[in-house]
């Protein structure tokens, strides 16, 4: 209510064109929409003034762009008087265009959001640096708001929930090795409950690696090669060349060592090579430590060359000596093979090591106290039962002066050791919680984890110990929900820095913020814009934005459906199954993420002249000279393709099993991507025949025009059937086609005024004029998403600010995104004064 | 790994599967307690409207063509005729008459803003005698809850995913991994003492959350908080059970993990899970879904099918998709026939599992092309403990309230009310 009282101030209505509104909407519009019809499910019985247009603003959207059109009042009712629908349409508009101007400073609701299931997995991700994939087995979330699985109305939580939550939780920690050193450690391998630290895990891991290893990965030799070429390069300039500096850098890098160290010797012999090997060397003999990484690269690159062209010239003639390549070739070979004798040494080395960190690790974890009740119990075994329980109550007084010694020594070394595994356990566990919650622990949340995690250690020992805390903070409502405080004032309140970067990074990331937005929290600087916009660029160009393309995108423009939803007859079309879904999918987050990532003009969704494809898509858009499933970005000049909305996913979901739907695709683009909702079809009406070869007659279009003719159909499918027959061009799978049920095509859509869209370069034509409708859809999708709730009549400033915003920037996408963050509605919470 | 046949065959034998019932008899106290099983079960969009009631009203002779799996069941269920959804008028499409299936109200219109469709009625019995199970209620399904908005007529697809309401607002969500709920329904997720200095923990934590958030906020952290208490609960339980060893897990019995490749399996396996709660006395109360409302899911594995299940439903009286229509319809008998004489062939004393449980079997929907909600595709199966006779078509007055059905499982159930989403009777 009080939302409505600042805007009746705003806007000072008077009260006689209140009325006369009033009086309209009574004589033209309630015999329809109020009472005992409700078409439409509009009901505007309860109008009660300008409050009802701000608490039902849809409907009064709709109602100007229907009455501005003529369609309403409908044909067969009373029409208004020019002067009437005049008055009408600018008092409507009127109050929009205020809402558009002012702004209201009410960030709306910012309720309580647990995370999505993507959010959850892609959160832990990034605490630990492993992708276990979590999460998949969470009931799906459903979608709100404007539209997206985000939306805190949906985010609920039940019995089931929790327990999902504890069940992934001790999935996650049966993945978990903890060391008082180097903190909770996840393996993408689930690791044995043992008390065994992480680095020995690690060793063991290479051991194995080293027993599977003897041959480099078949189909991966060259980037395997470069790898190593570059690694033995880097030693051999920084002059590293004994076994256990070898050894240090294969364990860093989780490469080969046999393979290094033969490289390495290999390389660093320059007198023994021959023409062919200094020719293709060169550049790589002739780096200096401080070259760039993209001479390091050309100079990899030739080794390679060289490599590949002996391994062709093993089987092919050449007027060079065969023999100087064949020698280069055995050499390379050589480095990348290991005989039994090596792999047993290298086992054997990596063994060493392995009992080497044993001893050290046994120092800290164990401390000298087994050492120290060994000595004792040799001491007091000569001792009766009453005498050895004093002997354990107070040692020094039963042993002599050398034991005396020894005794205290170790005591001392054991209470050291005590305090210094206390505190890494409190560093340990402040790392944890500030990663998993997000901010700063609060002491006492570390003191009471510790106490846990002490007592459960006593029990049962420290790797149990520590399971048994990652899946305590892991189930904890600090870590589940996106915690923001409420302040118990009146006002509207910019929240912290740390909650902004939260905001922020789930808004970008669909994840956790990392250090450097952490950082900057924690110094009070997100929030200057400045910083802000400067930390929004870093995080566009970051890879974890991909997440915008595969959770914004594809619930705005739909094409998750292509992988849920799309039920193409597979006896028609053989072509369409999981993998080309899942390239289609991939098409158009590529695109996006490109835009994204690239900060392109946002325009390019709708056309551009560029496509991601692999040899399959390439295949459906009659490309030549694409091989392999790799997506990659190839420039077209074909003026019909281009932009997401003739995309093979767009034409597959807006398809039918059997044929294409001019209907289904002309409202998708009316409404996902113009944002113009289109009430569903009344019931009952008859439909038309599900294959578009049957041999009536008619062609598609003709059997559109005939059911347009029905009134009731009219009114909404002479704005959707228009977008859609330019792309008729297209077949279900978006495949360019000339005819369509032994029809020629007719791609020519024409609009209400007389306006032809023709094809679909037409219609793109047509769209990008249409900018403002789609940007305002766009910015109003991205701020819904952005606050995870359903936009209400305030947001309507923002929407139209970042419009503003994004057109003055050349329609980057990031200055939509920057106009968003810097709005209130993302800065600010409601005040409740309790 | 298949356990129909297994199940089937053990079932038939009768030795195998007799053992939990005779536990539950040594009991006698609880035995002469016994509350029936109640099972609500939802097919999404409708069926062939002229092939699913029998010519005949009255004792059950000749079967129509869809329920024509049931022939050997046919003295164990009823066929009602005349139910309609009257709640569900409101609104478009399928997800109006979806969510409210056993919740009698109406479905709030919205996009996710103001979700609101009724506490249901396997929640109401659950709240009532759930405590006496290990678990409360179980609420199964094969598909996935899809993650958008239905655009197209202003729906959540939460709508779709749901027909169990824990409250006004607050859907359960469905168990759709085989495994998964055969693992909750017997504890054999290795839950146990260990988690409690956890959960306590993490009460404390959401204790501590509360001074900090706001009024509104606080009711989604209350849902947590009961939600952790649940699990704590079901934990007592779990370990008293093991120490008594009051659980004999059919380990043979648990599908294998994920999501099985064939829908057919998928179905079998969720179907099995229900007649083994029911059988070993897991859970009193049940939900399964079929599919999602405005379910795509493929049926081409059957003969003579080719396309997804909803594109089917809206037919237009087209010839072949009627028949494939049908055919889907059918199959999902063939799996409910399945089922019932899996029930019929475990002995309960002198009865049956089936004579001790009702199942009411039905769409939101009658014929899917018109989105009708009049003369609703519905069964009753079982007699829930009582002298009831089964095997009838019987007729009710055009337009009875569906709730009339859905009231009368809950007085079944033992729960005391007279009224329920606009009942103005009661079936049983």
């Amino acid at each position: 209510m009080k939302v409505f009282s600042i805007l009746i101030c705003v806007f000072m209505v008077s009260t006689y064109a209140e009325d006369r509104l009033g009086k309209l909407i009574n004589k033209y519009c309630v015999d329809c929409h109020g009472g005992k019809k409700t078409k439409g499910d509009v009901n505007l019985k309860d109008y009660d003034g300008i409050a009802h247009i701000y608490k039902k603003y849809e409907i009064w959207e709709d109602a100007i762009t229907q009455v501005e059109e003529g369609e309403m009042p409908p044909e067969d009712e009373a029409q208004m008087s020019k002067e009437d629908k005049a008055f009408f349409l600018t008092k409507l508009k009127d109050i929009f265009d205020n809402a558009e101007k002012v702004e209201l400073g009410d960030p709306g609701p910012s309720p309580l959001r647990r995370l999505t299931r993507r959010e959850y997995n892609n959160t832990i991700r990034d605490i630990f640096n492993v992708d276990l994939g979590l999460g998949k087995e969470f009931p799906s979330e459903g979608g709100g708001g404007e539209g997206f699985d985000n939306n805190a109305e949906v985010l609920n939580f039940s019995p089931l929930m929790f327990e999902k939550y504890v069940q992934e939780a001790k999935k996650l920690s049966e993945h978990l090795t903890f060391n008082y050193a180097t903190g909770f450690e996840i393996f993408k391998e689930e690791v044995p409950l043992r008390n065994r630290p992480q680095r020995l895990v690690e060793i063991r891991k290479q051991i194995d690696e080293i027993k599977n290893s003897a041959m480099p990965p078949r189909f991966q030799v060259e980037d395997y090669l470069r790898q190593y070429v570059k690694a033995s390069w880097e030693l051999l300039i920084n002059g590293k060349k004994d076994d256990d500096q070898i050894w240090e850098y294969a364990r860093s890098k989780k490469m080969n060592p046999v393979f290094i160290k033969k490289m390495v010797h290999y390389f660093g012999d320059q007198n023994n090579k021959n023409e062919v090997e200094k020719k293709y060397y060169a550049k790589l003999f002739a780096l200096k430590k401080d070259s760039t990484s993209k001479e390091i690269d050309e100079a990899t690159k030739q080794v390679l060359e060289g490599y590949k062209k002996a391994r062709y010239i093993n089987e092919h003639s050449t007027p060079e000596p065969k023999e100087l390549y064949r020698h280069l070739i055995g050499k390379v070979r050589g480095c990348m093979r290991m005989n039994g004798k090596e792999v047993k040494q290298a086992i054997s080395e990596a063994e060493r090591v392995r009992l080497e960190l044993m001893e050290k690790e046994r120092w800290l974890i164990e401390g000298q106290l087994d050492t120290r009740t060994r000595h004792l119990s040799k001491v007091f075994k000569k001792f009766d039962d009453k005498k050895k329980k004093e002997a354990w109550a107070d040692p020094l007084k039963f042993l002599n002066k050398k034991d005396q010694g020894s005794y205290r020594w170790f005591t001392k070394k054991h209470e050291e050791i005590q305090v210094e595994k206390s505190k890494l356990l409190t560093a340990r566990l402040s790392e944890l919680l500030s990663n998993a919650y997000r901010r700063a622990p609060q002491e006492d949340e570390v003191a009471k984890l510790k106490k846990l995690f002490e007592s459960e250690a006593e029990k049962k020992g420290v790797q149990h110990a520590a399971r048994l805390v990652l899946i305590r903070v892991f189930c904890s409502p600090a870590f589940v929900f996106r915690v923001e405080k409420q302040k118990n004032i009146n006002e509207n309140y910019k929240i912290s820095d740390n909650e902004l970067a939260v905001r922020l990074s789930y808004f970008l990331w669909s994840s956790m913020p990392d250090q450097e937005l952490l950082n900057l929290a924690a110094q009070n600087k997100l929030s200057d814009s400045k910083v802000l916009n400067q930390q929004i660029d870093r995080m566009l160009k970051n890879p974890k934005s991909r997440a915008l393309a595969e959770d914004f995108a594809a619930q705005w423009l739909k094409f998750r459906d292509v992988l849920e939803r799309v039920e193409l007859d597979k006896k028609r079309f053989p072509e369409f199954n999981e993998e080309l879904a899942h390239d289609m999918f991939q098409e158009c987050t590529e695109t996006f993420n490109y835009i994204v990532q690239s900060d392109s003009s946002v325009m390019e969704l709708l056309d551009n002249k560029y496509l991601f494809v692999n040899d399959r898509l390439a295949k459906i858009y009659n490309l030549k000279g694409v091989k392999g499933n790799n997506f990659r970005k190839v420039d077209i000049s074909d003026t019909r393709r281009g932009g997401l909305v003739t995309s093979s996913a767009m034409m597959t979901m807006t398809s039918y099993p059997l044929r294409t739907s001019p209907v289904l695709r002309g409202n998708y683009i009316i409404s996902a991507l113009l944002g113009i909702p289109t009430p569903p079809p009344p019931e009952g009406v008859e439909e038309l025949p599900e294959d578009d070869s049957v041999a009536d007659g008619l062609t598609v279009k003709q059997r559109f025009e005939q059911h347009r003719k029905d009134p009731v159909c009219f009114s909404c499918h002479i704005r959707m059937d228009p977008m859609g027959f330019p792309l008729e061009v297209f077949d279900p799978l978006g495949r360019l086609r000339e005819k369509s049920g032994g029809h020629p095509i007719d791609a020519n859509g024409e609009m209400k005024d007389g306006r032809v869209l023709a094809g679909p370069s037409g219609l793109k034509k047509y769209l990008l004029e249409q900018e403002d409708l789609f940007l305002k859809n766009m910015a109003s999708k991205l701020l819904g998403y952005s606050l995870g709730r359903s936009l209400e009549f305030f947001d309507r400033y923002t929407v139209a600010k970042a419009v503003r915003d994004t057109k003055k920037e050349g329609y980057k996408f990031s200055a939509m995104v920057k106009s968003i963050v810097n709005s209130k509605l993302f800065q600010y919470r409601r005040g409740v004064k309790k | 790994m298949n356990l129909s046949r297994r199940t089937i065959l053990k079932g038939a034998s009768g030795l195998a599967m007799s053992l939990p019932w005779l536990e539950a008899v040594a009991d006698s106290k609880k035995a002469a307690k016994a509350h029936p099983r109640l099972a609500f079960m939802f097919m999404p969009n409708g069926v062939h409207p002229e092939r699913w009631n029998p010519k005949e009203m009255g004792k059950l002779n000749e079967l129509s063509p869809i329920l024509k799996p049931l022939d050997p069941v046919k003295d164990q269920f009823d066929v009602l005729t005349n139910l309609n959804h009257k709640n569900a008028l409101r609104g478009d499409g399928h997800y109006a008459k979806t969510a409210n299936f056993i919740s009698g109200e109406i479905v709030h219109k919205t996009a996710g803003k103001d979700i609101r469709c009724g506490l249901s009625a396997d929640q109401i019995i659950a709240r009532h005698i759930g405590k006496e199970t290990p678990l409360p209620s179980i609420e199964l399904g094969i598909e996935a809850t899809r993650t958008n908005v239905d655009t197209n007529v202003g729906f959540t697809q939460v709508y779709g995913g749901h027909i169990s309401w824990s409250s006004d607002t607050t859907p359960t969500p469905k168990e759709i991994y085989p495994q998964l709920a055969f693992d909750r329904l017997f504890n054999n997720n290795s839950f146990d003492n260990g988690l409690t200095s956890v959960l306590d923990g993490v009460k404390e934590d959401a204790k501590k959350l509360n001074d900090y958030i706001s009024v509104e906020d606080r009711v989604r952290m209350d849902a947590f908080f009961t939600s952790v208490r649940s699990l704590e609960k079901r934990i007592v339980k779990a370990v008293k059970e093991k120490e008594k060893k009051q659980v004999q897990i059919p380990h043979d019995k648990r599908p294998a993990d994920g999501l099985p490749d064939k829908l057919d399996t998928h179905f079998k396996l969720m179907l099995d899970i229900i007649v083994l709660a029911f059988q070993m006395n897991r859970t009193n109360v049940v939900t399964f879904m079929f599919g999602n409302s405005v379910s795509g899911k493929n049926f081409s594995f059957l003969d003579g099918v080719q396309g997804g299940f909803h594109q089917l439903s809206h037919h237009a009286g087209n010839h072949e998709k009627l028949e494939m229509y049908s055919k889907i319809n059918v199959y999902h008998m063939m799996l409910f026939s399945r089922m019932l004489q899996q029930m019929k062939s475990i002995k309960e004393g002198d009865k049956t599992l089936l004579d001790n449980s009702l199942i009411m079997l039905g769409s939101g929907l009658r014929d899917g092309n018109k989105h009708e909600h009049h003369n609703l595709p519905m069964l009753i199966a079982g007699k829930g403990g009582q002298n009831i006779q089964r095997g009838f078509q019987r007729e009710h007055k055009k337009d009875t309230p569906l709730s009339n059905l859905v009231l009368g499982m809950i007085q079944a159930s033992g729960v005391e009310m007279s009224h329920f989403g606009g009942s103005n009777g009661v079936i049983i």
